[in-house]
């Protein structure tokens, strides 16, 4: 009576656990961005701690993966987002998806280096390499990013073009049907101009920022991030100013 | 004769506490089985969110009317601006998460 019991039991455990797995899927299904920051924080912690203690050729290893398996994971998820973007140009998406592949195969071949390095000061140098050599994300990761935002912002002129051409008319029938437009046309003009503004700030970005590499950061490449930052808050402030120029048309035509 | 016949029925009921024990803990398992299947297909139908649902009448202030039919009528320049808006969030969102500083450096 008692091993049934425990059988059934056996039985409910089981099944808990495959409910609980089933939970666990689907949480791994979407994972949460891992989070930047200098080597040795975040989930790194622990290995950098026990590294600077003991530095023992085991610990260095230990640090030395961890800090490549937070970076190839950020680089998959680099990758989806590059993958999904709507904004992208095919081309930039080309070169953004390169960098990622090039990155992700030195590191992994840097990994098993590490794995197979017996002496320190060797290690030592493979570990500072992990940050130095690919930059995944002081430079990359905000490269990529900034790549996305200034081609959305220049993949939003053709749009904006088509609701212009379409309100030109609007207001030039209302006009013929005796409306006064001078309203409508100001809020037309300045959805244009608008518009205009964001293209210029967005155009000369996607090359500039394609052409950094980890070793510009030590000269203007920190500058060139940090510019097309400004540069692109700007440009979405223009358009969202323009997208609210466009619906001022249409309330002043009704 | 009587022990044997008792020990015949405690056997009996041994067999039948046995038999149902068994019953309850398999309709148990399949009970929670059936859970875990059941949390799997909530998880997995949930319907992600589509580019531009949801801001429409927000973000136009109205931009839809009613037709002589009494059914609602999207202004298509509206719906594109509304479009256009849910884009330049997506601006934004890369932008603001460009920002490598807040997490420390590398």
């Amino acid at each position: 009576m008692q091993s049934r019991l425990r059988h059934g039991l056996a039985a409910a455990v089981v099944a808990l656990v495959v409910a609980t797995s089933a939970v666990g899927v689907v949480s791994a299904a979407s994972p949460a961005p891992v989070a930047g920051g200098p080597a040795g924080s975040g989930p790194c912690a622990a290995p950098a701690m026990v590294a600077r203690a003991g530095a023992t050729v085991a610990d260095l290893r230990a640090f030395g993966g961890c800090e490549i398996d937070r970076r190839l994971t950020t680089l998959g998820q680099l990758s989806s987002i590059v993958a999904a973007s709507k904004g992208l140009t095919p081309s930039d998406a080309a070169v953004l998806a390169g960098e990622i592949g090039a990155d992700t195969s030195g590191l992994t071949s840097l990994k098993a280096t590490i794995e197979g390095q017996t002496a320190i000061a060797a290690l030592r140098a493979e570990i500072v390499e992990i940050v130095n050599k690919y930059r995944v994300y002081v430079l990359l990761g905000p490269q990529i990013r900034l790549v996305i935002a200034a081609d959305s912002v220049l993949a939003l002129k053709p749009h904006f073009d088509q609701i212009a051409a379409s309100l030109t008319d609007r207001i030039a029938m209302a006009q013929a049907a005796g409306k006064d437009v001078t309203s409508a046309q100001a809020s037309l003009a300045a959805m244009n101009a608008a518009v205009t503004a964001a293209v210029a700030l967005a155009s000369p970005l996607p090359a500039q920022l394609l052409a950094l590499t980890p070793a510009g950061l030590a000269g203007s490449a920190a500058t060139v991030l940090q510019n097309a930052r400004t540069a692109l808050g700007a440009a979405r402030d223009d358009l969202k100013s323009a997208a609210q120029d466009g619906r001022d048309v249409i309330a002043d035509l009704k | 004769m009587i022990g044997l016949q008792s020990r015949a029925s405690g056997k009996e009921g041994y067999l039948l506490r046995r038999d149902r024990a068994r019953k309850v803990a398999g309709v148990a398992a399949a009970v929670l089985l059936a859970l875990a299947l059941a949390g799997c297909g909530r998880h997995g139908a949930t319907p992600a969110p589509t580019p531009g649902a949801g801001a429409s009448s927000e973000a136009t202030g109205g931009a839809s009317s009613i037709d002589p039919g009494g059914q609602p009528t999207m202004d298509p320049v509206a719906s594109e601006l509304d479009q256009i808006n849910q884009l330049i969030n997506d601006i934004d969102n890369s932008v603001n998460s460009s920002d490598s500083s807040s997490d420390g450096g590398e």
